[in-house]
């Protein structure tokens, strides 16, 4: 049987007056890659702080690996690995030193070894004895990797890992992160980039204004929406046609219509597309 | 619970951070302590001869020790935590399992062992200008080093727990701290005063830390030392009881 990773069970959290969680219920399987998604303010974050202990939540029930992470902290942080949206740094410390240290405040024993071929992993080595100061954006955000992956969690929770980050450098922690879900890593996910949850997520979570409106595989989202086939007729005008109800298009029919058509395109549906469609609908 | 890797590292996260620039963190009170002697004890002892029987340069000693060492203890823990509030590396220490115990140690820690680093440094500095430099009573002299450090170390993590902004951290040292140890009567002796200021330093607690630390340097006093020691052990209790209680409640760290 697979186990569940993370489950959410009725999670509820105010701020006063607002209310940033309202009745979050979901569950991600072990080894799954899940992304979260949702506008700014959606509480994204304050899932995931009530997920590290940072936040303590009004109601609802959360477990992390089958332990409630208020009443089982030690087993729960364990567990997590969270890569925290801003990049944020002691400043009197080298990459080397705060992997290290990492392990240390988790009460686990030096691991040069891991800790080189993490340094490695996310290109680091040369820059490993530099003050974390001295590092660029891109840098920083592999160290912030880094660090959340030093002692080995089996839950790897990425707060907009990729925001501010080049072309390069993405593309090298979406293989990153391939590799690691490939070790059966469970990933959560929060971006604003939504290609990037099409192309690495196993299901999507679309969180709004507190509520996570919907909870799929990446698959079944995207067949919600339906392929489409543009063309140019014979008088030059842009033509566009929907897929059938059994998917597919009805090619016989279209060059009855269309004999002369050219600049043939099929566009997929697109994750981007179902998102705005479900936010807009809040 | 105590989880002696956990506690090393956070330990050795706190000391080595001081360490990385001592000039500013133990340079720096080791000159301001040269100063202090260069006036207090040329130019000023060269009037006032003796106190309590003392040379007043020597009588000095312990006084301006503590008031280097204890701002540095209280720096210690108090600068770290703000500093980890305003660049957000706060999640450092509230990720990991660490214990509000193991927290509490940690900080207690750096800041103890920045304040001994200090303490140690200056009664050096100390002996080469008054040729003192052994202590009358080892145990009472320890102890009181401990005590009153280790208090200003977890008075520094309270204030660094509570405070909001640096204003904060800096206020409470200018406004409360300096003040309470200038009038703790390390530069003078109780006698020297009115009644009424007499019986008011008998309240400042830095009183007993500089009398009961000036009795096992000098082995001279103005109360009895063993209440010195009970007064300073005590206040450094109940600063540790009140910094595991705020890190136990996660009092002013979450978010």
């Amino acid at each position: 049987m697979t186990q569940n990773a993370l489950v959410f069970n009725k999670v509820e959290k105010s701020f006063g007056e607002l209310k940033a969680l309202k009745n979050i219920s979901f569950t991600v399987e072990a080894g799954t890659f899940v992304a979260l998604l949702g506008p700014n303010g959606a509480g994204k974050t304050t899932l995931i702080n009530c997920l590290n202990g940072l936040t303590k939540r009004d109601g609802g029930e959360i477990l992390v690996m089958g332990e409630d992470p208020e009443v089982n902290p030690l087993h729960t942080k364990m567990a997590l690995g969270i890569v925290e949206q801003e990049l944020v740094f002691d400043p009197f410390f080298t990459p080397l030193e705060m992997l290290r240290m990492r392990r240390g405040l988790f009460g686990l024993k030096p691991d040069e070894e891991y800790v080189n071929w993490l340094l490695d992993k996310l290109s680091l080595t040369d820059k490993k004895n530099v003050r974390a100061r001295q590092l660029s954006g891109g840098m920083k955000r592999r160290l912030m990797i880094a660090k959340a992956l030093a002692h080995k969690p089996t839950i790897l929770i990425l707060d907009e890992p990729t925001a501010g980050v080049d072309v390069e450098l993405r593309n090298s922690l979406y293989e990153f992160l391939g590799e690691l879900k490939k070790e059966g890593m469970t990933i959560v996910l929060t971006t604003h980039y939504i290609e990037e949850a099409q192309l690495l997520a196993d299901k999507v979570a679309i969180q709004d204004a507190g509520e996570t409106l919907i909870f799929e595989s990446t698959k079944t989202l995207l067949g919600r929406k339906k392929k489409i086939l543009e063309l140019t007729n014979e008088d030059g005008e842009v033509v566009t046609l929907e897929e059938g109800e059994k998917g597919g298009f009805n090619l016989e029919k279209i060059s009855a219509d269309y004999p002369r058509a050219h600049n043939l395109r099929v566009i997929e549906p697109k994750l981007e597309d179902i998102f705005l469609e479900f936010t807009k609908k809040k | 619970m105590i989880h002696p890797i956990r506690l090393w590292t956070l330990t050795y996260k706190e000391t080595s951070r001081f360490l990385k620039v001592w000039t500013q963190t133990v340079g720096s009170p080791v000159v301001i302590a040269v100063m202090y002697f260069a006036v207090f004890g040329g130019a000023l002892g060269s009037r006032i001869t003796e106190l309590k029987g003392v040379p007043y340069s020597i009588f000095i000693i312990p006084g301006l020790v503590l008031l280097q060492s204890t701002t540095n203890a209280y720096m210690n823990p108090s600068s770290s935590l703000i500093i980890a509030k305003y660049s957000g590396t706060m999640s450092d220490i509230l990720l990991p399992p660490l214990s509000a115990l193991e927290k509490t140690l940690g900080y207690l820690l750096g800041g103890l062992l920045r304040g001994l680093m200090v303490s140690i440094l200056i009664f050096a500095v100390a002996g080469v200008f008054t040729g003192k430099y052994m202590p009358e009573h080892w145990l009472i002299f320890l102890a009181m080093l401990i005590f009153s450090n280790g208090a200003f170390a977890m008075l520094g993590t309270l204030i660094g727990i509570w405070a909001k902004n640096f204003d904060q951290i800096s206020g409470f040292s200018t406004f409360v701290l300096t003040p309470m140890g200038f009038l703790g009567a390390i530069f003078y002796s109780l006698d020297m005063l009115p009644p009424l200021a007499q019986t008011l330093s008998l309240f400042n607690p830095f009183f007993y830390f500089a009398d009961g630390l000036r009795y096992g340097f000098l082995g001279v006093q103005e109360v009895d030392p063993l209440f010195s020691v009970g007064m300073a052990g005590l206040i450094f209790v109940v600063l540790f009881g009140l910094n595991w209680l705020a890190f136990f409640k996660n009092w002013r760290l979450g978010i």
